[in-house]
Protein backbone atom coordinates (compact mmCIF):
# COMPACT_ATOMS: atom_id res chain seq x y z
CA UNK A 1 0.00 0.00 0.00
CA UNK A 2 2.67 2.24 1.12
CA UNK A 3 4.39 1.24 -2.18
CA UNK A 4 1.49 2.64 -4.11
CA UNK A 5 1.20 5.74 -2.80
CA UNK A 6 4.59 6.82 -3.44
CA UNK A 7 4.24 5.47 -6.74
CA UNK A 8 0.89 7.20 -7.58
CA UNK A 9 2.67 10.50 -6.13
CA UNK A 10 5.95 10.00 -8.46
CA UNK A 11 3.58 9.51 -11.63
CA UNK A 12 1.71 12.83 -10.30
CA UNK A 13 4.80 14.49 -9.99
CA UNK A 14 6.58 13.49 -13.26
CA UNK A 15 3.11 14.82 -15.21
CA UNK A 16 3.43 18.21 -13.47
CA UNK A 17 6.79 18.83 -14.59
CA UNK A 18 6.21 17.83 -17.67
CA UNK A 19 3.85 20.14 -18.00
CA UNK A 20 5.65 22.66 -16.61
CA UNK A 21 2.42 24.30 -14.71
CA UNK A 22 4.37 24.06 -11.59
CA UNK A 23 7.33 23.62 -9.47
CA UNK A 24 7.79 21.00 -6.86
CA UNK A 25 10.05 21.40 -4.33
CA UNK A 26 13.67 20.41 -5.20
CA UNK A 27 12.51 17.67 -7.95
CA UNK A 28 11.02 20.15 -10.08
CA UNK A 29 13.55 22.96 -11.49
CA UNK A 30 14.83 24.21 -14.82
CA UNK A 31 17.73 22.50 -16.52
CA UNK A 32 20.31 24.38 -15.04
CA UNK A 33 19.24 24.72 -11.74
CA UNK A 34 18.97 21.16 -11.45
CA UNK A 35 22.85 20.99 -12.28
CA UNK A 36 23.72 23.46 -10.25
CA UNK A 37 21.83 21.80 -7.08
CA UNK A 38 23.14 18.92 -7.63
CA UNK A 39 26.41 19.81 -7.69
CA UNK A 40 25.98 21.40 -4.32
CA UNK A 41 26.34 18.53 -1.89
CA UNK A 42 29.39 17.00 -3.32
CA UNK A 43 31.11 20.34 -3.61
CA UNK A 44 30.01 22.19 -0.03
CA UNK A 45 32.04 22.03 2.58
CA UNK A 46 30.38 19.67 5.11
CA UNK A 47 30.47 21.28 9.14
CA UNK A 48 33.57 20.04 11.25
CA UNK A 49 31.25 17.70 12.72
CA UNK A 50 30.72 18.13 17.07
CA UNK A 51 29.55 16.35 20.16
CA UNK A 52 26.59 17.79 21.90
CA UNK A 53 28.52 19.72 23.92
CA UNK A 54 29.74 20.85 21.23
CA UNK A 55 33.45 19.54 21.56
CA UNK A 56 35.23 19.43 18.47
CA UNK A 57 35.03 15.78 17.23
CA UNK A 58 38.09 14.53 15.89
CA UNK A 59 37.04 10.82 15.20
CA UNK A 60 33.84 9.36 12.94
CA UNK A 61 30.70 9.91 13.82
CA UNK A 62 28.61 7.18 15.02
CA UNK A 63 27.67 4.84 12.13
CA UNK A 64 30.57 6.56 9.74
CA UNK A 65 34.18 4.54 8.47
CA UNK A 66 36.84 7.07 8.30
CA UNK A 67 40.11 8.36 9.24
CA UNK A 68 42.97 10.72 8.35
CA UNK A 69 45.15 10.14 5.78
CA UNK A 70 47.06 11.95 2.85
CA UNK A 71 49.05 14.71 4.35
CA UNK A 72 50.08 17.75 2.54
CA UNK A 73 53.61 17.14 3.35
CA UNK A 74 55.81 14.34 4.10
CA UNK A 75 58.34 15.70 5.91
CA UNK A 76 58.83 18.28 8.98
CA UNK A 77 60.14 21.79 7.41
CA UNK A 78 59.87 24.86 8.85
CA UNK A 79 56.89 27.22 8.08
CA UNK A 80 57.93 29.54 5.02
CA UNK A 81 60.21 27.38 3.79
CA UNK A 82 60.16 26.03 -0.06
CA UNK A 83 62.08 22.76 -0.53
CA UNK A 84 61.51 20.02 -2.79
CA UNK A 85 61.79 16.21 -1.31
CA UNK A 86 60.10 13.28 -2.18
CA UNK A 87 57.66 11.31 -0.22
CA UNK A 88 60.37 9.42 2.03
CA UNK A 89 61.49 13.07 3.19
CA UNK A 90 64.39 12.84 0.56
CA UNK A 91 65.83 16.30 -0.92
CA UNK A 92 65.72 16.64 -4.51
CA UNK A 93 68.90 18.77 -3.51
CA UNK A 94 71.17 18.69 -0.47
CA UNK A 95 71.70 22.26 -0.64
CA UNK A 96 68.75 22.52 0.68
CA UNK A 97 69.52 20.88 3.30
CA UNK A 98 70.16 23.86 6.04
CA UNK A 99 66.49 25.64 5.29
CA UNK A 100 64.59 22.70 6.28
CA UNK A 101 64.91 23.96 9.58
CA UNK A 102 67.39 26.16 12.25
CA UNK A 103 69.95 23.18 13.01
CA UNK A 104 73.43 23.05 14.59
CA UNK A 105 76.52 22.24 13.12
CA UNK A 106 76.05 18.88 14.18
CA UNK A 107 72.70 17.80 13.39
CA UNK A 108 73.02 19.47 10.01
CA UNK A 109 75.69 17.21 9.42
CA UNK A 110 74.13 14.29 10.71
CA UNK A 111 70.73 15.23 8.60
CA UNK A 112 73.52 15.76 5.40
CA UNK A 113 74.70 12.58 6.15
CA UNK A 114 71.50 10.23 6.45
CA UNK A 115 70.08 12.17 3.39
CA UNK A 116 73.26 11.81 1.42
CA UNK A 117 73.16 7.44 2.43
CA UNK A 118 70.10 7.37 1.32
CA UNK A 119 68.02 7.19 4.56
CA UNK A 120 69.37 3.54 4.95
CA UNK A 121 70.04 4.26 8.22
CA UNK A 122 66.27 4.66 9.29
CA UNK A 123 65.29 2.82 11.83
CA UNK A 124 61.79 2.07 10.89
CA UNK A 125 63.85 -0.19 7.75
CA UNK A 126 64.50 -2.18 11.13
CA UNK A 127 60.74 -1.97 12.29
CA UNK A 128 61.85 0.35 15.10
CA UNK A 129 58.55 2.32 15.20
CA UNK A 130 58.55 5.87 13.89
CA UNK A 131 56.86 8.65 16.68
CA UNK A 132 56.30 11.96 17.45
CA UNK A 133 54.90 14.28 14.41
CA UNK A 134 56.50 11.86 11.64
CA UNK A 135 53.43 9.12 12.66
CA UNK A 136 51.31 11.74 11.49
CA UNK A 137 52.65 11.50 7.82
CA UNK A 138 52.62 7.87 7.48
CA UNK A 139 50.33 6.65 4.65
CA UNK A 140 48.86 4.07 6.95
CA UNK A 141 47.37 6.48 8.56
CA UNK A 142 45.46 7.24 11.70
CA UNK A 143 42.64 8.10 14.28
CA UNK A 144 42.03 10.75 16.36
CA UNK A 145 40.07 8.55 19.32
CA UNK A 146 38.29 10.90 22.26
CA UNK A 147 37.65 8.82 25.44
CA UNK A 148 35.23 11.26 26.73
CA UNK A 149 34.53 9.58 29.89
CA UNK A 150 38.35 9.38 31.07
CA UNK A 151 39.61 12.52 29.95
CA UNK A 152 42.07 10.91 27.26
CA UNK A 153 42.88 10.81 23.67
CA UNK A 154 43.72 8.01 22.13
CA UNK A 155 46.16 8.49 18.43
CA UNK A 156 45.95 5.41 17.06
CA UNK A 157 48.06 5.12 14.25
CA UNK A 158 47.87 2.53 10.92
CA UNK A 159 51.41 2.58 10.24
CA UNK A 160 55.04 1.74 11.70
CA UNK A 161 54.04 -0.61 14.17
CA UNK A 162 49.93 -0.29 14.77
CA UNK A 163 50.70 1.22 18.18
CA UNK A 164 49.03 4.40 19.70
CA UNK A 165 49.46 6.98 21.84
CA UNK A 166 47.49 8.48 24.98
CA UNK A 167 46.88 12.01 25.40
CA UNK A 168 46.00 12.63 29.24
CA UNK A 169 43.32 16.11 29.14
CA UNK A 170 42.09 15.88 32.99
CA UNK A 171 44.98 18.66 33.60
CA UNK A 172 47.63 16.37 35.18
CA UNK A 173 51.25 18.12 35.80
CA UNK A 174 53.22 16.20 33.69
CA UNK A 175 56.37 14.34 34.83
CA UNK A 176 59.70 16.45 34.88
CA UNK A 177 61.13 15.32 31.97
CA UNK A 178 64.80 14.88 33.02
CA UNK A 179 63.13 12.06 35.31
CA UNK A 180 61.84 9.79 33.57
CA UNK A 181 63.11 7.33 31.05
CA UNK A 182 62.28 8.78 27.98
CA UNK A 183 59.92 6.48 25.60
CA UNK A 184 58.82 6.50 21.70
CA UNK A 185 55.69 8.39 22.22
CA UNK A 186 56.34 10.62 24.90
CA UNK A 187 54.69 12.19 28.09
CA UNK A 188 51.29 13.83 25.72
CA UNK A 189 48.70 16.27 27.87
CA UNK A 190 46.45 18.14 26.61
CA UNK A 191 44.01 20.92 26.57
CA UNK A 192 41.16 22.89 24.25
CA UNK A 193 41.80 26.37 23.31
CA UNK A 194 38.66 26.81 21.42
CA UNK A 195 38.47 24.58 18.79
CA UNK A 196 41.95 23.44 18.77
CA UNK A 197 43.49 20.54 20.70
CA UNK A 198 46.62 21.64 22.18
CA UNK A 199 49.24 18.53 23.31
CA UNK A 200 52.66 19.35 25.04
CA UNK A 201 54.80 16.03 24.80
CA UNK A 202 58.23 15.90 26.44
CA UNK A 203 59.83 12.70 27.68
CA UNK A 204 61.24 11.16 24.32
CA UNK A 205 64.04 9.21 23.63
CA UNK A 206 66.19 9.45 20.80
CA UNK A 207 66.02 6.13 19.25
CA UNK A 208 63.51 6.73 16.44
CA UNK A 209 63.53 9.52 13.50
CA UNK A 210 60.47 11.82 14.37
CA UNK A 211 60.58 13.04 10.77
CA UNK A 212 60.77 11.54 7.53
CA UNK A 213 64.41 12.56 5.82
CA UNK A 214 66.49 11.95 9.06
CA UNK A 215 65.90 15.35 10.82
CA UNK A 216 67.76 14.77 14.35
CA UNK A 217 66.57 14.87 18.04
CA UNK A 218 67.81 14.13 21.42
CA UNK A 219 66.01 13.57 24.46
CA UNK A 220 65.53 17.17 25.29
CA UNK A 221 62.73 17.20 22.18
CA UNK A 222 59.34 18.70 23.48
CA UNK A 223 56.50 18.90 20.92
CA UNK A 224 53.62 21.45 21.02
CA UNK A 225 51.20 19.98 18.42
CA UNK A 226 47.74 21.73 17.79
CA UNK A 227 45.24 19.98 16.09
CA UNK A 228 42.21 21.63 14.62
CA UNK A 229 39.34 20.41 12.06
CA UNK A 230 38.22 22.91 10.20
CA UNK A 231 35.68 21.44 8.35
CA UNK A 232 34.56 17.80 7.91
CA UNK A 233 37.11 16.57 5.76
CA UNK A 234 40.25 18.35 6.75
CA UNK A 235 42.16 18.30 9.73
CA UNK A 236 45.16 20.77 10.16
CA UNK A 237 47.81 19.66 12.50
CA UNK A 238 50.58 22.32 13.49
CA UNK A 239 53.72 21.49 15.63
CA UNK A 240 56.55 23.43 17.61
CA UNK A 241 59.28 21.98 17.91
CA UNK A 242 61.62 22.38 20.80
CA UNK A 243 65.24 20.87 21.01
CA UNK A 244 67.85 23.43 22.54
CA UNK A 245 70.19 20.34 21.94
CA UNK A 246 69.69 19.80 18.45
CA UNK A 247 68.18 23.31 16.66
CA UNK A 248 68.93 26.65 17.63
CA UNK A 249 65.86 27.76 18.50
CA UNK A 250 61.91 26.66 18.62
CA UNK A 251 60.41 25.82 15.07
CA UNK A 252 57.39 25.76 13.40
CA UNK A 253 55.79 22.89 10.82
CA UNK A 254 52.04 22.36 9.77
CA UNK A 255 50.12 20.59 7.32
CA UNK A 256 46.86 18.97 6.64
CA UNK A 257 45.15 16.10 6.18
CA UNK A 258 42.16 14.15 4.50
CA UNK A 259 39.29 12.39 6.11
CA UNK A 260 39.11 9.27 3.81
CA UNK A 261 36.72 7.15 4.12
CA UNK A 262 36.77 3.41 5.01
CA UNK A 263 38.64 1.72 7.62
CA UNK A 264 42.19 1.40 8.14
CA UNK A 265 44.00 -1.52 6.27
CA UNK A 266 45.95 -3.94 8.28
CA UNK A 267 49.64 -3.57 8.02
CA UNK A 268 52.36 -4.69 10.57
CA UNK A 269 56.60 -3.83 10.11
CA UNK A 270 57.97 -7.32 9.22
CA UNK A 271 61.42 -8.46 8.80
CA UNK B 1 81.84 -5.34 52.00
CA UNK B 2 80.87 -7.91 48.96
CA UNK B 3 77.40 -6.12 49.73
CA UNK B 4 78.53 -2.36 48.48
CA UNK B 5 80.05 -3.81 45.69
CA UNK B 6 77.52 -5.53 43.98
CA UNK B 7 75.60 -2.53 44.60
CA UNK B 8 77.95 -0.22 43.01
CA UNK B 9 78.10 -2.96 39.98
CA UNK B 10 73.93 -2.82 39.89
CA UNK B 11 74.43 1.23 40.06
CA UNK B 12 77.11 1.11 37.37
CA UNK B 13 74.98 -1.15 35.36
CA UNK B 14 72.29 0.86 35.58
CA UNK B 15 73.61 4.35 34.40
CA UNK B 16 75.36 2.14 30.97
CA UNK B 17 72.04 1.02 30.40
CA UNK B 18 70.40 4.35 30.29
CA UNK B 19 73.15 5.54 28.49
CA UNK B 20 73.00 3.20 26.07
CA UNK B 21 69.12 3.65 25.36
CA UNK B 22 70.39 6.89 23.25
CA UNK B 23 70.78 5.60 19.85
CA UNK B 24 69.88 8.31 17.03
CA UNK B 25 70.48 11.94 18.70
CA UNK B 26 73.84 13.15 19.10
CA UNK B 27 76.11 10.79 17.93
CA UNK B 28 78.75 10.53 21.04
CA UNK B 29 75.95 10.43 23.31
CA UNK B 30 76.47 6.77 25.00
CA UNK B 31 78.81 4.46 27.06
CA UNK B 32 82.16 3.81 24.52
CA UNK B 33 84.38 1.40 25.44
CA UNK B 34 88.13 -0.12 24.23
CA UNK B 35 91.50 -1.01 24.93
CA UNK B 36 94.73 1.16 24.51
CA UNK B 37 98.41 -0.17 24.80
CA UNK B 38 100.82 -0.82 23.02
CA UNK B 39 100.83 -3.43 19.71
CA UNK B 40 101.50 -6.48 21.95
CA UNK B 41 101.01 -5.74 25.22
CA UNK B 42 98.40 -6.40 27.28
CA UNK B 43 95.64 -3.56 27.05
CA UNK B 44 94.23 -1.57 29.66
CA UNK B 45 90.75 -1.23 29.24
CA UNK B 46 88.85 1.95 29.25
CA UNK B 47 85.07 2.65 29.34
CA UNK B 48 83.67 6.30 28.27
CA UNK B 49 80.53 8.18 28.38
CA UNK B 50 79.60 10.89 27.28
CA UNK B 51 76.30 13.42 27.01
CA UNK B 52 75.80 16.55 24.99
CA UNK B 53 73.73 19.15 27.23
CA UNK B 54 73.79 21.86 23.93
CA UNK B 55 76.45 23.69 24.50
CA UNK B 56 79.25 21.21 26.23
CA UNK B 57 80.43 17.41 25.97
CA UNK B 58 80.19 16.31 29.25
CA UNK B 59 81.89 13.13 29.62
CA UNK B 60 83.75 10.46 32.16
CA UNK B 61 86.36 7.89 31.70
CA UNK B 62 86.00 4.88 33.68
CA UNK B 63 82.42 5.85 35.59
CA UNK B 64 82.57 4.70 39.34
CA UNK B 65 84.91 4.69 42.20
CA UNK B 66 87.96 6.09 40.08
CA UNK B 67 85.91 8.25 37.75
CA UNK B 68 87.78 10.38 36.08
CA UNK B 69 85.95 13.71 34.21
CA UNK B 70 86.56 15.36 31.04
CA UNK B 71 87.99 18.41 30.97
CA UNK B 72 87.01 19.75 27.15
CA UNK B 73 85.74 17.59 24.57
CA UNK B 74 84.87 18.43 21.09
CA UNK B 75 83.37 16.80 17.96
CA UNK B 76 83.50 18.42 14.48
CA UNK B 77 80.89 17.26 12.41
CA UNK B 78 82.88 18.91 8.98
CA UNK B 79 85.00 15.52 9.51
CA UNK B 80 83.36 13.47 12.37
CA UNK B 81 86.81 14.02 14.40
CA UNK B 82 86.44 13.86 18.03
CA UNK B 83 88.61 15.32 20.48
CA UNK B 84 88.80 15.17 24.51
CA UNK B 85 90.95 15.64 27.54
CA UNK B 86 91.18 14.69 31.09
CA UNK B 87 93.82 14.03 33.87
CA UNK B 88 94.39 11.02 35.64
CA UNK B 89 94.48 10.56 39.48
CA UNK B 90 98.66 10.53 39.12
CA UNK B 91 97.95 14.22 37.33
CA UNK B 92 98.96 13.03 34.06
CA UNK B 93 97.38 14.35 30.81
CA UNK B 94 94.65 12.07 28.72
CA UNK B 95 94.42 13.43 25.70
CA UNK B 96 92.23 11.25 22.80
CA UNK B 97 91.98 11.93 19.38
CA UNK B 98 89.63 10.23 16.96
CA UNK B 99 87.41 10.29 14.41
CA UNK B 100 83.57 8.91 14.23
CA UNK B 101 83.02 5.89 11.73
CA UNK B 102 79.94 4.04 10.94
CA UNK B 103 77.86 6.65 12.27
CA UNK B 104 74.45 5.54 11.03
CA UNK B 105 75.50 2.44 13.41
CA UNK B 106 74.47 1.94 16.73
CA UNK B 107 77.58 0.23 17.36
CA UNK B 108 79.75 3.04 15.74
CA UNK B 109 82.91 3.63 16.33
CA UNK B 110 85.37 6.71 17.62
CA UNK B 111 89.38 5.26 16.07
CA UNK B 112 92.32 7.08 17.04
CA UNK B 113 94.67 7.44 19.38
CA UNK B 114 94.80 7.37 23.40
CA UNK B 115 97.91 9.71 25.19
CA UNK B 116 98.25 9.41 28.75
CA UNK B 117 101.39 11.65 29.52
CA UNK B 118 103.72 11.12 26.31
CA UNK B 119 102.69 7.46 25.69
CA UNK B 120 100.59 7.47 22.63
CA UNK B 121 98.34 3.97 21.70
CA UNK B 122 95.89 3.22 19.23
CA UNK B 123 92.47 2.80 20.40
CA UNK B 124 89.10 1.90 18.76
CA UNK B 125 86.42 2.78 21.40
CA UNK B 126 82.68 0.96 19.90
CA UNK B 127 79.62 2.31 21.22
CA UNK B 128 77.79 -0.14 23.38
Amino acid sequence: MQNFTKKSSCAMLTLVITLGLVSCGDSAVSPSSTTAEALAPTAAVQETPRFEDGTIRFDRAPGELGYWANPSKHSLIENGVEVSMDDKGLLSTIDDAAKVAPFMDWSLALYKYRQQNGLQDDPANVCISPAGPRHLQDEGGFRIIQDRNYDRVYVMFGGGNRGWRLINMDGRTPPNPEEVTGSYYGYSTGHWEGDTLVVESSGFNDRFWFSNGGLPHTAALSLTERFSRPDHDTLLYQVTVTDPRTYTRPWTSEWTLEWVDGDIAENFCEQ
Amino acid sequence: MKWSIQVLHFLLASIVGMCASAQEGYPLDGTWRGEYGQPGAEGTLAVVVMEWDGSVINGRINPGRNTINFTSASLNPENWSVHFEATSPQGQPIVVDGVLENIGSYTRTITGTWKVGDVESPIVLTRE
